[in-house]
């Protein structure tokens, strides 16, 4: 009867450990196995795949293996499922550059973007393109998104703009949760600084499993310094500079008034086609207590007035004239350009990077 | 399942590449030419959607990409520094022609050098960079060439 009871026991706690280590596989370790179908006759004899080892933005590891009669596979694990760029050599006439770019300058001919999540099968056509079968969840998720770009591109009538990826990188989210296809594509829209208001309903929409994955976790600090731009609790750093005129200007002499605190430069093409947008909103709301000032990055002081003067800018510039050493860039923390900060008329922020249709979303709800 | 969409491409090699904010990355090397003349490179390697400019920029536009060498006994240059065609465009904002750069390109100098024994030239590139939506403002970064 002990025996038994014993052998039980046993049998219990070996049941545990495989269901810690199946479940421990399932956190740190994906399998996959992609197996390729290549035309024959067209000389291809090297499939190369690179995709990221991690999370933390190191080096890409590059897999090569041979294409015999045909077919090629690739076998491995991953610490979770990512995208994966595979590229078909022809090692007798092409470079893998080549064989990509040759008569496609969308680069996608002979290349296949897929995610490492399961078994694949990828089946490349006679005009290098490739289709896919098989996979797990992160790949089905990975297709959707295809389907969905692809869709909005055969829709809109114009080239597709970042705002469009922006929106639908937000309803592919709200939708697939708990997928690390979410999370690579929040990347694209968090690179160079996040949108609060972009990157927050996002962040929201994950999983908790996603909230905690090591990417995430890697953004979550400048989601939360995004969050206090926003939050009315940061103080405008003060700083004084000099107009055109030589009179030096201090932030703090506008308190009591909304100021969109706007940095650009002349040289900045992104900032000079963003200028009409900034005039409509101050056409519109400087009688509602709203002013702008303007810093300039630049150093060269006839071209910053000569860019004044182009796109009829009423209102008060200021520059140091240090270029990209400029302290009230420094002082804000100022990266790429343009970038603007609304201060309220207590003096603390109450928003960052306004562009396009946020500026105009956002006046309206705080001067209206 | 086909895909013909090239902004998605664009988009996956944006996150293919680094996360950080440096869209820019140098790398140089060192090419003999003949017992007294080298070639340096500078090649520049450029994140997907990132425009680096020409050394020669029409006035009014952005900021041109420029290098210069710090002088020493050892060596001379040798003409200008040389770039590669490039892509040229009308661009609508500067209402001018705009020649930049995409992916990658490489600056070469050639130099005279009066010494046969191994040393270093130092150099700087200055140099701006932007995207459909914005630009990194001016900045400069330290080149070392090998003469061996």
């Amino acid at each position: 009867m002990k025996l038994i009871i014993m052998r039980n026991y046993f049998l219990v706690l070996i049941l545990l450990c495989a269901l810690v280590s199946c479940k421990q596989k399932a956190e740190n370790k994906w399998d996959y196995t992609i197996s390729g179908v290549v035309p024959i006759g067209k000389g291809f004899d090297k499939a190369v795949m690179s995709y990221p080892l991690d999370d933390k933005g190191g080096p890409y590891a590059a897999d090569t293996t041979a294409i015999v009669d045909g077919t090629f596979k690739f076998e491995g694990n991953i610490g979770r499922p990512q995208l994966a760029e595979l590229n078909l050599i022809n090692a007798t006439i092409n470079t893998q550059e080549d064989a990509s770019m040759e008569a496609d300058d969308m680069g996608l001919k002979n290349v296949a973007l897929f995610y490492l999540d399961g078994n694949i099968t990828i089946t490349f056509d006679d005009e290098g393109m490739a289709s896919y079968d098989g996979g797990g969840d992160e790949q089905s998720a990975w297709l959707q998104w295809q389907e969905m770009s692809e869709k909005m591109n055969e829709s809109l009538n114009r080239p597709i703009s970042l705002e469009d990826i922006q929106a639908l990188v937000g309803k592919f989210v709200e939708k697939n949760p708990d997928r690390y296809v979410s999370v690579d594509l929040m990347d694209l829209v968090t690179q160079g600084g996040i949108q609060y208001n972009l990157v927050q309903p996002m962040y929201n929409a994950l999983s908790k499993r996603m909230r905690n994955s090591p990417k995430v976790i890697a953004w979550k600090p400048a989601l939360d310094k995004a969050k206090k731009y926003e939050s009315g609790e940061m103080e405008a750093p003060n700083f004084k500079m000099n107009d055109p005129e030589g009179n030096l200007v201090s932030l703090e002499s506008y308190r009591g008034k909304y100021v969109l605190l706007d940095f650009w430069a002349s040289w900045c093409a992104p900032c000079r086609a963003e200028n009409p947008n900034v005039l409509a909103a101050y056409e519109k709301y400087k009688d509602a207590n709203l002013t702008i000032l303007a810093v300039s990055i630049d150093s060269d002081k006839d071209a910053w007035l000569k860019a004044v003067k182009e796109d009829n800018l009423p209102w008060k510039h200021v520059s140091d004239l240090k270029g990209s050493a400029n302290e009230a860039a420094k002082a804000y923390g100022v990266g790429a350009i343009p970038d603007n900060f609304l201060i309220n008329p207590e003096g603390k922020i109450v928003a960052r990077g306004l562009r396009g249709q946020l500026l105009h979303d956002k006046l309206e709800e705080l001067l209206k | 399942m086909k895909t013909k969409l090239c902004m998605l491409l664009l988009f996956v090699t944006a996150f293919v590449q680094a996360q950080i904010f440096e869209p820019v990355t140098w790398e140089t090397a060192v090419k003999k030419i003949s017992d007294t003349e080298y070639e340096l490179s500078a090649t520049a390697k450029i994140e997907s959607g990132w425009h680096l400019y020409s050394q020669s920029v029409p006035e009014g536009g952005p900021v041109a990409t420029s290098f210069s060498f710090e002088g020493n006994s050892n060596y001379l240059k040798k003409g200008n520094t040389t770039e590669e065609a490039g892509h040229t465009i009308n661009d609508p904002i500067f209402e001018m022609k705009i020649k930049y750069f995409a992916d990658k390109t490489t600056f070469k100098q050639r130099v005279k050098i009066r010494n046969t024994d191994a040393f270093q030239i130092k150099g700087t590139v200055t140099f701006m960079v932007c995207d459909d939506s914005r630009c990194l403002p001016p900045s400069s970064v330290d080149l070392v060439f090998n003469i061996n």
